[in-house]
């Protein structure tokens, strides 16, 4: 009897080890999720700044010196026959063409609309996209704009990644899901996420829960958030996370 | 037939493109020989205000200004552009012609100095031929405005379109389009985060355009002539 309850201790003691060690697996591999969420942050960043630098070196110096060159050859008085002139002539329409393309270049560098927006969303849209073809279905990714991802904090976007990532591994291994739509918005000073899919449902109340389902609401707990799951027949299975900001 | 003197201020910082109006103008000399050019050359903001001030000084003024809009800086940061020297130009000597002469192309830069300094020339220096720079020193001396094809193309656009779109509306449209971020706009602009999403809906609607995403915006906003 002694000897069964110092085996019933050990075992309890290595759950916990077991348990512990995986806490700080998962620590530890949102730390390294963050750090390079901020360096991909930073390496665009200054992408976006030596563009600019390029594109106000072309255009202020490069044009300006290309425009200056030309009028000034324009200016020449050219002599020779007719053949030299319209040569001359023809060479400054050149000039002028290569002026309106180093232009344009100059434009498409100093725009920063796509390129500034590496962020949050765009990373669960790569995610979106990767596991959309592992998984062969389709899906549509929504974004309110009225959520700032830049003011969210970034252990919050962690966790729902990490939730998402849950969620789409559940729909790859057992829905067969043929569309899964996510959507983000804000209500209330709370943050929403949801991801729907039409695949194969399953008996949310049934008593074992899996640990992908346990792993969704504890994260979602410690954002003081609430998690729910709708699995109904045929009707394929909706999470929704519900976040106070 | 008496000489006409024409006190001429060149303020641009490219060597090449001076001496090109320098040429401009004697050539149009030769066509016209009863006007008389001094010029005078400015390189930066400081060396500008200098000669604008100098003029002050001597109850003159310049008769015609070519200015550049990219230039250095004054050293007291109080000019930091051809702009801010236009305006002062304009202010001092309004009668005076200004022929703004620029390589800066993109829309809202262009209305925005058709709204402040209102010059009587206004070339983006890629559209113009030696020609037509005789032609414009033509046109601003004898019977102003000369646009180059740029700018009336802008303006032209701005017609069609003629939506009411304010000074606000226009720059939360170019600040989006250098890729500023919305949590910076409070800072730049007198609105609040709840106010900026406002116009900005507003601004779709105007510009019809249905995504959520602000690229779609820009992207008509650019077409339409406003950035």
């Amino acid at each position: 009897m002694v000897f069964g309850f110092s085996i019933y201790i050990t075992d309890e003691k290595s759950k916990k080890r077991a348990l512990l060690f995986e806490n700080e697996q998962q620590k530890a591999n949102e730390q390294v999720y963050l750090i390079s969420l901020k360096q991909q942050e930073k390496i665009e960043n200054e992408r976006i700044l030596e563009r600019n630098r390029i594109a106000e070196d072309l255009h202020d110096g490069v044009l300006g010196r290309l425009f200056g060159t030309r009028l000034g050859l324009g200016f020449l008085n050219i002599e020779g026959n007719e053949k030299t002139k319209n040569d001359h002539v023809s060479f400054l329409n050149e000039l002028q063409t290569i002026e309106k393309e180093i232009r344009d270049v100059c434009h498409k560098l100093s725009d920063n609309t796509t390129s500034s927006q590496i962020n949050f969303s765009s990373i669960i849209h790569n995610l979106m996209e990767s596991k959309s073809k592992l998984g062969d279905f389709t899906f549509k990714l929504d974004f309110d704009p009225a959520i700032d991802w830049q003011h969210i904090n970034q252990i919050t976007k962690v966790n729902l990644f990490r939730i998402l990532q849950e969620a789409l591994l559940n729909i790859l291994k057992h829905a067969s899901a043929t569309k899964v739509t996510l959507n983000f918005w804000f209500h209330n000073k709370k943050l929403l996420m949801e991801i729907k899919d039409d695949g194969v449902s399953f008996d949310a109340k049934q008593k074992r829960k899996g640990i992908g389902i346990k792993n969704m609401k504890s994260r979602t707990e410690k954002l003081n958030g609430k998690f729910s799951i709708v699995s109904k027949h045929n009707k394929g299975t909706q999470i929704i996370i519900k976040i106070p900001i | 037939m008496a000489i006409k003197k024409y006190p001429v201020l060149i303020i641009d910082d490219h060597p090449l493109i001076v001496e090109a109006y320098k040429t401009a103008l004697k050539y149009y000399t030769a066509q016209q020989s009863a006007i008389n050019f001094t010029i005078q050359i400015a390189e930066n903001c400081d060396s500008a205000l200098q000669l604008i001030n100098g003029y002050k000084r001597k109850g003159k003024e310049p008769g015609l200004v070519f200015l550049d809009m990219k230039l250095p800086p004054s050293k007291d940061h109080k000019a930091l552009s051809g702009e801010d020297l236009g305006l002062k130009i304009n202010k001092l000597f309004p009668k005076t012609k200004i022929i703004v002469a620029t390589t800066l192309n993109d829309n809202y830069r262009v209305d925005s100095i058709l709204r402040s300094i209102n010059p009587d020339g206004f070339l983006i220096k890629n559209d113009i031929t030696p020609k037509e720079l005789i032609q414009t020193i033509h046109t601003v001396l004898t019977d102003p405005p000369y646009y180059s094809h740029t700018v009336l193309k802008l303006l032209r656009t701005q017609i069609e379109n003629n939506f009411f779109i304010d000074a606000i509306d226009r720059r939360i449209l170019y600040e989006l389009s250098t890729g500023t971020r919305m949590k910076e706009l409070p800072n730049i602009l007198p609105l609040s985060i709840a106010g900026i999403e406002k116009r900005k809906r507003q601004l779709k609607k105007i510009f019809d355009v249905s995504s959520l995403e602000d690229k779609q915006l820009i992207i008509v906003a650019k077409e339409k002539g406003f950035i």
